[in-house]
């Protein structure tokens, strides 16, 4: 049982991991958006 | 008054010296294997060479240091006989770690130079140095037909390097001992991620190890999908992870990222060069179920932050310069963003050709770029440049000498930031912050002053030096192998000193001191 959990805690971490990454991406492709749009 | 170091220290520092430098050489079984498997008789041979000039010269020095230690200490006072055997303290840790680096590219440069694909030692050292410190600078000659073997090499040195030269010593080939903290803080990993540093070392491996697995698997698969025979799919997968999360930025071919023109493997190398930017220590937390910590940490929201605000100036900066994808979302995400999070996390992968950094990037798409790969990743990852523990702190320092001039006189201010734990600001941490920065912005400009010493622009100078000092590996076309050779040493001290973020290096050089001008 305290295997499982901790196998599942890892997987967990992996995946809070990814989602950090992606986020980041997320809000460059914004950045990309953004700046091409508006006229500076 | 200086005292000049006995023998012993010598003997002491010279034998944890030659363990390193075994363990090295045990390294090199894998490409002996590798060569072994794709039948490449030559790399083979190189390799078994090397092995044999490695394992002669550890174990000579083994004895030869051990010898001299037994020697001096019978003469030595009675009292420092009891003193106990060859535990270094710190000056040894520090010394040894900063000459395991060097001994780390000389022999890892062997391999590399008998291949005929590097045109002097000095050549090839320069690419082993770039390996171990995870820059990713090559100066290899006709890449696109360098053996598998030779190729694995490259990789696994960043691989190696990343983790550090001494925790690969202190995980496998190291039995527990006590100066095994110093040559930990040595190597520019101030935080242990459990009480004990060889369990340390051993979680660093394990985190390494699973996104091996994971890594080597996706990009594999991605590959695969996008064309590439099975075999030759998860060899680059695998070494493209390595490069990746160890931010070290070798590639298997000569035209680096572009070889692919795949929109998956960009997105892949992304996501592990952004976990390769994390703290282990905070990997650590968020394996074990401490999840709101990525959302708390200081150096998450700071990275974020950065890297948000540098690829502005740096799209702003393409835009205006009127560069060929200035128009185009998607081509500035994959030329623009990739390339800066490659700076940022000191990678050094490129979509775009180096010359064309140069010379159609607009001046402020540089200064975006310099800036990214001056800030670096976390502390205690794979990443170099200044990092963002740092910059949160100098920033929180602003706030609170802020906060100081507006509130009352009378008032208390007191600063706190989250790492890992709630965390008071206190004058010593900022001071240590601040000194390293100095440091890192000394030998940017240090570098980018040698550069135009040899003709090169002003902010090409800058963003090559940059990119060697924080151990990014991106190039706008000034290192080749026909650069001169000045730049090229110059370009693997900056390497050697970002890696080891300076104290080593420091500890190095007053060690030189002492033995020349130290007194008895």
């Amino acid at each position: 049982m305290k295997e499982k959990s901790k196998l599942l805690n890892g997987i967990l971490g992996i995946a809070w991991e990814i989602s950090y990454a992606a986020a980041l991406m997320l809000a460059a492709a914004a950045v990309c958006v953004v700046i091409l749009l508006i006229k500076l | 008054m200086i005292l000049r170091p006995r023998t012993e220290d010598i003997a002491v520092i010279g034998y944890h010296l030659s363990k390193i430098i075994l363990g090295i050489g045990l390294t090199m079984l894998l490409p002996l294997g590798c060569a072994v498997l794709s039948g490449e008789r030559g790399p083979f041979l190189d390799f078994l060479v090397t092995m044999e000039i490695v394992f002669i010269s550890g174990l000579l020095m083994k004895e030869v240091c051990r010898g001299a230690y037994e020697s001096g200490k019978k003469r030595a006072p009675a009292y420092e006989q009891k003193i106990s055997a060859l535990d270094p303290n710190w000056m040894h840790g520090m010394i040894t770690v900063a000459l395991s680096w060097l001994a780390a590219m000389l022999f890892g440069a062997i391999p590399l130079w008998l291949s005929g694909h590097w045109i002097s030692f000095l050549d090839a050292c320069f690419e082993s140095m770039s390996g171990f410190a995870t820059t990713g600078l090559s100066l290899v000659r006709d890449l696109d037909h360098l053996s598998l073997t030779h190729n694995l090499w490259r990789h696994l040195t960043m691989f190696i390097g990343g983790q550090g030269i001494v925790v690969v010593a202190l995980s496998f080939f190291v039995k527990g001992f006590s100066g095994a903290f110093r040559m930990y803080v040595g190597e520019a990993r101030d935080e242990r991620v459990l009480p004990n540093v060889i369990n340390t070392a051993r979680f660093i491996w394990g985190v390494s190890l699973t996104y091996l697995a994971l890594g080597t698997i996706s990009l594999g698969i991605t590959a695969f999908l996008g064309g590439m025979g099975p075999m030759r799919a998860f060899f680059h997968g695998a070494c493209l992870f390595m490069a990746a999360f160890d931010t070290g930025g070798f590639a298997l071919q000569s035209q680096n990222m572009l070889y692919y023109h795949n929109y998956g493997i960009e997105i892949v190398t992304i996501v592990f060069m952004v976990l390769g930017a994390m703290n282990f220590r905070l990997h650590y937390h968020l394996w074990t179920g401490n999840r709101g910590e990525l959302f708390r940490n200081i150096e998450m929201r700071v990275l974020f932050v950065c890297v948000l605000l540098t690829f502005v100036v740096t799209a702003i900066g393409l835009k205006h310069g009127g560069s060929p994808y200035s128009s185009d979302i998607a081509m500035l995400f994959r030329k623009g963003f990739y390339q800066l999070i490659s700076g940022h996390t000191g990678t050094g992968f490129m979509t775009v050709y180096a010359e064309q950094i140069g010379k159609e990037w607009s001046d402020l798409a540089l200064v975006g770029m310099i800036c990214a790969m001056a800030l670096g990743g976390a502390v205690s990852s794979t990443t170099g440049g200044i990092k963002m523990l740092r910059i949160g702190i100098i920033a929180q320092a602003f706030v609170q000498d802020i906060k100081k001039v507006i509130f009352p006189a009378r008032a208390m201010v007191e600063q706190r930031f989250h790492h890992i734990k709630e965390v008071f600001l206190e004058d010593r941490t900022v001071r240590a912050a601040l000194m390293v920065t100095l440091a890192y912005i000394i030998l940017y400009g240090m570098g980018a002053i040698v550069g135009m010493l040899c003709g090169f622009g002003f902010l090409p100078s800058l963003f090559e030096s940059t990119s060697a000092s924080a151990n990014v590996g991106l190039s706008c076309g000034i290192t080749s192998s026909g650069m001169p050779a000045a730049l090229k040493v110059v370009y693997m001290f900056q390497m050697w000193a970002g890696r080891l973020e300076f104290i080593s290096v420091f500890t190095l050089a007053g060690f030189f001191l002492a033995v020349i001008k130290g007194k008895r």
